[in-house]
């Protein structure tokens, strides 16, 4: 046990090092100057600081608030002679943990630096078992990670913020544990021309995650070569896909699954037990059972694209409502009729019932016309061509202009680290700007404003390379990276990135 | 921007709007990172908190310190809590 005993005493401070020394505590260091204590204790973590309440310069109450904001650690204990109660409450209240009294007695001392002993090997005791639950935990997470990363490296959900001309697709997805049973997928196969799809595997556990995830690369891989032959056929797919399946099932799995495929303006769809799929004219139901060992055809529709559709699995709508007034349905029914955006349904779920299951939504809807009432167009090269637009903005008149700067802070940096200077890891983000060097010419950069009650819309556009939009999906998992993105979901209704990840289109409520 | 710093109390009196003030804020809290083991950082009157800033803070989280955030804004308050950051950081409406 390390001890700091302060004192203006010099010839105290010998003759308590000698009566600690007598009761077997050697590692004891004196001081008789704060400054020289609060120096000391920058790169040292005694187990014990014992303070006289006068001393030269501040007193031992002053004094312990300053080691308290340096080292939280330590048990400070006041040496004094006063009786005072309002001192004695006022040192409580700064972080002392006991008094000593001057003229205390031998056994006394030694009876209160033995329990003082007890007491600091336990805390080495607790310390060191924290540690190692702390490095399970740890672990635990890190096998959690590893397992999400390689499932998002399987299922690619490319289309997770997505716009190209009028279309609009986001996604959301939400499992309960690792292991689940939903995979979320979404790939473009060319211009206006998309598959999107929801599978969920019956049952918990290993086995209905296996099949899952199992199921969704087949179909993922089948999508990736129909495009690399330019031979996508969505009944060829969605039966190939119906084979594997059955061969992966054991004899009383089953398998349900949504998968649509958008195509020169219409909507086809396989619809495997799911829940329907909502559009704003009508719910079209399942065309299909589930899929089980014995299943051997299936039909599929083509209706006119609805201006805007939600499909979800089932945990959503069978979650129960907090207030144990039945199942999540009977809001989101209501809701999506008038939902603009995903995160509307999320946040009243999150606000009103329990998550139960796995969730996963995509949404799809048709961009409309906006009015435009700003346009703002510039050339990054630097950070001072960045505040410059910024203090532009700023001293416009405009409609949540708090919440555009804020979105546009993050766009500019982005643009500026990864489309000037091309910062890819965590170090390199950690230097400042200025200290790395540009690798591409100056960014042409245009900022669009756009309203239509009670929404605005920001339209970016720079001139680079583009943002990988592959990398959006898993944000969520990477402690670093991503961080701006995160904050302008958060900030917005939705954000939507083009194909080539140069363009976003940026959604916020007007709350006025 | 304006801020002012005592001891390991970094308070933001106005608003954050240019890189350079996500820069300098930056600046003052590597510095208190070399002083305090607690650093407290009230945002009193500023509508935005750069990603920049809370890798910052994340930084100094994974060398042991100890972060209090207090925050006035309702919409950063909430943010915050929305980004887990109430998770790593003490962070408080105040």
């Amino acid at each position: 046990m390390e001890i700091c005993i302060i004192d203006d005493s010099k010839a105290f401070l010998k003759y308590i090092k000698q009566l600690l020394g007598k009761i077997g505590f050697e590692n004891v260091k004196l001081f008789s100057t704060p400054g020289n204590l609060l120096k000391y204790l920058k790169n040292h973590k005694p187990d014990v600081i014992i303070i006289d309440y006068i001393l030269p310069e501040i007193n031992g109450i002053d004094l312990a608030k300053k080691i308290k904001e340096i080292n939280s650690d330590s048990i400070l204990i006041m040496l004094t002679s006063s009786k005072d109660i309002n001192v004695k409450n006022e040192a409580l209240k700064a972080g002392f943990d006991d008094f000593i009294n001057k003229d205390i007695s031998l056994p006394e001392f030694s009876a209160k630096m033995n329990m003082l002993q007890k007491l600091v090997d336990y805390i080495h005791k607790e310390k060191e078992k924290n540690e190692e639950l702390k490095k399970e935990i740890e672990y635990k997470n890190y096998q959690e990670q590893i397992a999400i990363i390689k499932h998002k490296k399987i299922i690619k959900n490319e289309l997770s913020m997505f716009f190209e001309n009028e279309h609009l697709i986001e996604s959301y997805y939400k499992p309960k544990d690792i292991l689940n049973g939903d995979t979320i997928f979404s790939k473009r196969i060319k211009e206006n021309f998309y598959v999107l799809g929801i599978i969920d595997a019956m049952g918990k556990g290993l086995s209905a995650s296996l099949t899952s995830i199992n199921a969704t690369a087949f179909l993922e891989h089948s999508i990736k070569k129909a495009i690399e032959y330019k031979d996508f056929q969505f009944e060829r797919t969605i039966k190939d896909f119906i084979n594997y399946t059955k061969s992966i099932l054991l004899e009383n799995e089953i398998l349900c699954a949504t998968i649509l495929c958008i195509k020169e303006n219409k909507l086809y769809y396989a619809n495997f037990g799911m829940p329907p799929i909502y559009t704003e004219k009508e719910r079209y139901k399942a065309n299909n059972l589930p899929i089980r060992k014995r299943t051997n055809d299936f039909k599929f529709n083509i209706i006119p694209l609805p201006d805007y559709f939600f499909i979800i699995s089932d945990g959503i709508i069978e979650s129960h409502l907090k207030n144990m007034q039945g199942p999540y349905y009977t809001r989101f029914i209501q809701l999506y009729k008038k939902a603009e955006f995903i995160k509307e349904i999320v946040n009243d779920f999150k606000k009103h019932a329990t998550q139960d299951d796995d969730i996963s939504i995509i949404h799809y809807k048709k961009d409309e016309e906006f009015e435009k009432f700003f346009e703002l167009e510039l050339e990054i090269k630097d950070k001072d061509s960045i505040n410059e637009a910024l203090l532009t903005l700023a001293n416009e008149n405009l409609p949540q202009k708090h919440k555009i700067i804020y979105i546009l802070q993050e766009l500019f940096m982005n643009t500026l680290e990864h489309g000037i200077y091309e910062l890819k890891n965590k170090k390199e983000k950690f230097q400042k700007v200025e200290d790395a060097s540009p690798k591409q010419k100056p960014v042409k950069v245009k900022i669009t404003l756009q309203k239509k009650e009670p929404f605005i819309k920001i339209i970016y556009e720079e001139h680079t390379k583009g943002f990988d939009i592959n990398i959006l999906d898993e944000i969520n998992i990477n402690k670093y990276h991503g961080r701006g993105i995160k904050i302008i979901k958060n900030l917005s209704e939705g954000i939507f990135f083009n194909p080539k990840g140069n363009k976003l289109k940026i959604f916020l409520k007007d709350e006025k | 921007m304006k801020y002012k710093v005592k001891g390991n109390v970094l308070e933001i009196t106005e608003p954050i709007i240019t890189i350079n003030d996500a820069d300098e804020i930056i600046t003052v809290l590597e510095k208190l990172g070399s002083e305090y083991d607690n650093i407290t950082v009230q945002v009193k009157n500023s509508f935005s908190f750069p990603s920049s800033i809370i890798a910052e803070l994340e930084k100094l989280k994974d060398e042991g310190k100890t972060i209090k955030i207090v925050v006035s804004d309702d919409i950063i308050y909430e943010l915050f809590k929305e980004l887990n950051l109430d998770k790593i950081f003490h962070v408080v409406k105040g």
